[in-house]
Order: structure tokens, then C-alpha cells, then sequence
């Protein structure tokens, strides 16, 4: 019997009646020449479809084109629609120009962001008198008395990630598996919050109130900046995206100063290692949900797998585990992460359900 | 995938209407999969960007013509299929050896991402764009599309041999080129 290596792609893509199954498994049965045909196939199927795959364009932008263009077109009337269609001899004409849509929409879109904004602000205004007025009037003694902000608490899941916005402006995107202390409102000299996990903080300026991040045994201090802190496996990494902090550790006292690009990394002993022009955009990849591995090692990388596809990892081989891995991977399933890292690093990973086994 | 066909129906009825949110939903919903499928066939990242918005522009103007009763993915990819193969025709062959380096570089200008040696050399690509036009298609529809072989008759206007054709030749020529990366 012969069967057509398209037939086996067919098998593959589960797309074969269940005679033709059968006839597949008696052809298996066959010869062993046979099997190894059916299993190169399938090899050759699967590495095809885990080779690289270049990100998607950002689809916000190029629906804004393409709005553009439609609307352009329906503007300019219908004299061109009488154009007889043939869909086989499509060419891809040259662009006309798009200045003035350009133009008129981009009032438009200020408009929405203001009005958005407006929104925002009243929304967040509304959250604040609300649970201001609530913890005052329900318990107006206890307040007074209480002179310690009342703290609030967020928490991810695995696989989740939320944009806060605080009481004083500042915006807080905290990563999965992560958890952020934080007052309704803060009184006192200082803002204060509290952070286990990742966070990326865009913090509202403000010099007679500087804003501090105690995370492990670091506070990070600063008046107004943008910055991503990570505290996983006893490790905190200060990475600054615009302005200055200053970040020092309660144990060892140790104090560094830290500006755009800069990076300094924490031990779980308090001493750091400070990285002077780091690639931000690799370390802010999670907030554009990208896994982001810079010769990391594989029991840490499948950590990050772990929170990012809320999955449970066990690696039994201890060779394996110290083996490191780098690179970028951008909203891919979690069986193509998983086959390039089985591919690159050369181990045998087995997924099944919630569960990933590292060999 | 059902659901997903079925979402996409509904959304049709109302683009039908000229309806421009239901277009918005139904470009979000089918950019990644007409990107890279215009990138698998052209191996030009800038290129597949350009053509994926002129395809669902072009679907866009050509609503009218459009039969619901046919698969209006098909139809779709039918657009960015003529588009792609016009810009493939239009440029000189690219030799993917030579300009594999360039790709990657212009991938990490724009888009500051750091390609370390994790990747693999893309001999797969390169592969692929060794491969006949029509049997490329079928390939990477199969392949990276999840088309099953009738929505490709479909697509391509071809009958459902041809497809059975195209793929074994497409794979016996794969099998041949990646013979290396088999063991």
C-alpha cells in the first residue's frame, strides 16, 4: 500500500474520516519503513510550524490607516464605485495622499483622548470622595483616632495583569502573580506602597511628597519618574524609564542613584550590581505581554512561564535547569515557546492541561 | 474555530451595511492571521505590513461583491493571495541567505528587539521560499492558516486534487531541502 505524505498531513490536522484512519493504521502496521516515513513527516510538520515568526504590526496604528482611507474613500463620493471589479487582477496601486484625512483626524482622536481623559478624572475623582466619604462617615471616631492610612491591597492571579490608578495620579501596572499595598489616601510627608511581584510605576510629580516603593528589603524613593521594579527569587531590579530614583536597602544601607536607562539588581544579601545602559524595552516587554529572557536561566525562565500561562512547571533534570536562555517572544502559544526552548536548549518538554514537564 | 467562523459571519451581514465598527472587529480579529500569512509568502516583514492593510482595504471596497454564501475568509485571503503574488512578481527574487541578516537587523532598529541567539536560523523560511508559488500557497495555508484543504480549493479557485498535488510536491521538496534538521 502507498499513501501520499499529504494524506499523513491530513492525520496530522485531524482532518481524515474515520476509514481513512483505518487505513492509515494499517499502513503503519506495515513495515517500520513506514513508521519512520510517518514520523519524519510529523517532525518536519512540527519544526516547520515553531520557526520564527516576525510580530505582528501594531493593529491600532494600521486600523487607523485603514479607517483613514475607507472613510476617505466614501468622503470622495461614489464616482469611482461603478469601477468593475475583477478580484484576480488586483495590484496594489500607490498610496494617495493622506495628509488631510491625516489632519482631520487627528482633531478628532485629541477630542476623544480629552474627553476620555475627562472621564478618567471623574471617574477617578467619584472612586476617591466614595470610599473617602464612606471610611469617614461610617466610622468618623475610629478616623480621627486613626491617624495610619487605611491600606488597601491588589492582587494578581496568575496570567492577569491590572492598571491602578492612585489616589495622587500615579499609575501602577502590576504584573501577574504580584501584589501592591497601597492607601485610599495618602496622608502624612510621604507616599508609601508596598510591592512583591513586578510593577511598572508612573509616578505623579510631586516634590513635597516623594513617593517610595519598599519592596523585600530595597525602598526605592523618588518625587516624580517613571520606573519598573521586579522582586522575584529573592532578586530586586530597579529599572528606570524616564527621570531618577534612588533605591537603597535597609539591610546593608547601601544607597545608589539611579537615571534613565539605568538598571541596579539587589541581592537577597542587599548589595547590588548596577547595569548603566540597559535595553528598556526588553525589561517593559511584559507590559505589552512579551516574555523577555536575557541569558536566564531555565528554572527562572519557566517561573516567568509559569505566572504568564498559569501553568505548573517541574523540571526533573538538574543539568537542565542551570542551562540559560535569551531572547523575546512575543503572545505565542505556549506549545511554540515551549518547542524553541526544547529546540535551542535541547531538553524534552511534555505539556499536558496545566502541567509542563521538563526532562 | 467554529465560534470564530460563526463571529465572523455575523460581522459580515453587518459590514454588508457599511458598517465600520463591524469592520474595525473583524480586521482585529483577522490581522495577525493575513500578516503572516503575507509574510510567509513574501519574507518581507515591511512588505507584509503594507499588503495587509491593502488587502482589507480592498475588501473593504469590494463588499459588494462579496457572496455570504461563500467562506469569506477564503475570500480574504483570496485578496491578500493576488496582492502578495503581485508584489513577488513586481520585485526580483531575494536571495533569503544574503538578506536573512538584514531582516533581523531591521527588526531590532524598529522595534528594539533583542534577537539573541535563541532563534534558530531560519532554514525553514528559506525553505519555504523555495518552494513553487502555488504550492507555497497551499503550504502555507495548510500549514499556518489552519485552512482544511477545501477552504483552499476555495481560496486559490483550485479543485481539491490540486491541493492533494501541490501539498505532497510541496513536502517532498521540504522534505528534501530540511533533510538535515530530520534526524
Amino acid at each position: 500500500m502507498v499513501i501520499e505524505p499529504q494524506f499523513i498531513i491530513r492525520y496530522i490536522k485531524d482532518e481524515l474520516t474515520p476509514e481513512e484512519k483505518e487505513l492509515l493504521d494499517r499502513w503503519l502496521e506495515e513495515s517500520d519503513a513506514n513508521k519512520e516515513e510517518f514520523g519524519s513527516l510529523v517532525l518536519l510538520w512540527d519544526k516547520i510550524g515553531s520557526s520564527k515568526k516576525p510580530a505582528n504590526p501594531n493593529p491600532d496604528k494600521q486600523w487607523n490607516y485603514i479607517s483613514n482611507r475607507i472613510s476617505l474613500k466614501q468622503a470622495a463620493g461614489t464616482e469611482n464605485s461603478k469601477n468593475e471589479f475583477d478580484i484576480n487582477s488586483l495590484s496594489v496601486k500607490e498610496r494617495p495622499a493622506v495628509k488631510s484625512a491625516d489632519h482631520k483626524k487627528e482633531i478628532n482622536w485629541r477630542w476623544i483622548y480629552k474627553a476620555a481623559a475627562i472621564l478618567i478624572i471623574s471617574f477617578g475623582i467619584y472612586l476617591f470622595y466614595s470610599r473617602y466619604l464612606a471610611n469617614n462617615s461610617s466610622s468618623q471616631i475610629v478616623a480621627v483616632k486613626d491617624q495610619v492610612p487605611k491600606n488597601s491591597e491588589l492582587v494578581t492571579k496568575k496570567g492577569e495583569k491590572i492598571t491602578l490608578l492612585l489616589s495622587d495620579g500615579t499609575t501602577v501596572y502590576l504584573n501577574s502573580d504580584s501584589k501592591l499595598s497601597y492607601p485610599y489616601t495618602f496622608r502624612g510627608k510621604e507616599r508609601i506602597v508596598e510591592l512583591t511581584g513586578e510593577a511598572y510605576f508612573s509616578v505623579k510629580h510631586d516634590t513635597s511628597k516623594p513617593f517610595k516603593v519598599i519592596s523585600g528589603s530595597t525602598i526605592t524613593t523618588v518625587t516624580g519618574t517613571q520606573f519598573n521594579i521586579r522582586n522575584r527569587n529573592n532578586k530586586v531590579s530597579i529599572v528606570v524609564a524616564k527621570g531618577s530614583v534612588r533605591a537603597a536597602d535597609i539591610k546593608s544601607e547601601k544607597v545608589v542613584n539611579l537615571t534613565k536607562g539605568e538598571m541596579a539588581s539587589f541581592n537577597s544579601a542587599g548589595s547590588y550590581i548596577k547595569n548603566a545602559n540597559v535595553n528598556l524595552n526588553n525589561y517593559l516587554a511584559w507590559r505589552s505581554n512579551k516574555l523577555f529572557f536575557s541569558k536566564t536561566p531555565l528554572d527562572e525562565a519557566m517561573n516567568e512561564i509559569e505566572r504568564y500561562y498559569d501553568v505548573n512547571v517541574e523540571i526533573e533534570s538538574d543539568s537542565a535547569r542551570k542551562k540559560t536562555i535569551s531572547g523575546i517572544f512575543e503572545t505565542e502559544s505556549l506549545d511554540n515557546v515551549l518547542s524553541i526552548i526544547s529546540l535551542t536548549l535541547d531538553v524534552k518538554i511534555i505539556h499536558t492541561g496545566r502541567k509542563v514537564i521538563v526532562k | 474555530m467554529e465560534e470564530k467562523d460563526g463571529k465572523i459571519l455575523c460581522l459580515l451581514r453587518r459590514i454588508k451595511e457599511k458598517d465600520e465598527t463591524a469592520f474595525k472587529e473583524f480586521f482585529y480579529l483577522l490581522q495577525p492571521s493575513v500578516f503572516h500569512f503575507l509574510y510567509r509568502f513574501t519574507s518581507d516583514i515591511s512588505a507584509a505590513e503594507d499588503l495587509t492593510q491593502d488587502t482589507f482595504i480592498k475588501f473593504w471596497e469590494n463588499i459588494d461583491n462579496l457572496d455570504l454564501s461563500l467562506s469569506p475568509k477564503s475570500y480574504l485571503f483570496r485578496i491578500a493571495k493576488n496582492l502578495a503574488i503581485n508584489f513577488v512578481s513586481r520585485k526580483p527574487p531575494v536571495d533569503l541567505i544574503d538578506e536573512n541578516e538584514t531582516i533581523i537587523n531591521i527588526i531590532s532598529k524598529d522595534r528594539m528587539i533583542n534577537f539573541d541567539s535563541v532563534f534558530l536560523n531560519d532554514e525553514y523560511q528559506k525553505a519555504i521560499n523555495t518552494l513553487p508559488e502555488r504550492c507555497r500557497l497551499v503550504f502555507i495555508l495548510s500549514r499556518f492558516e489552519g485552512f482544511d484543504y477545501s477552504e483552499i480549493a476555495a481560496g486559490l479557485e483550485i479543485s481539491l486534487q490540486t491541493v492533494k498535488n501541490q501539498m505532497n510536491k510541496a513536502l517532498s521538496i521540504l522534505r528534501k531541502k530540511l533533510a538535515s534538521h530530520l534526524n
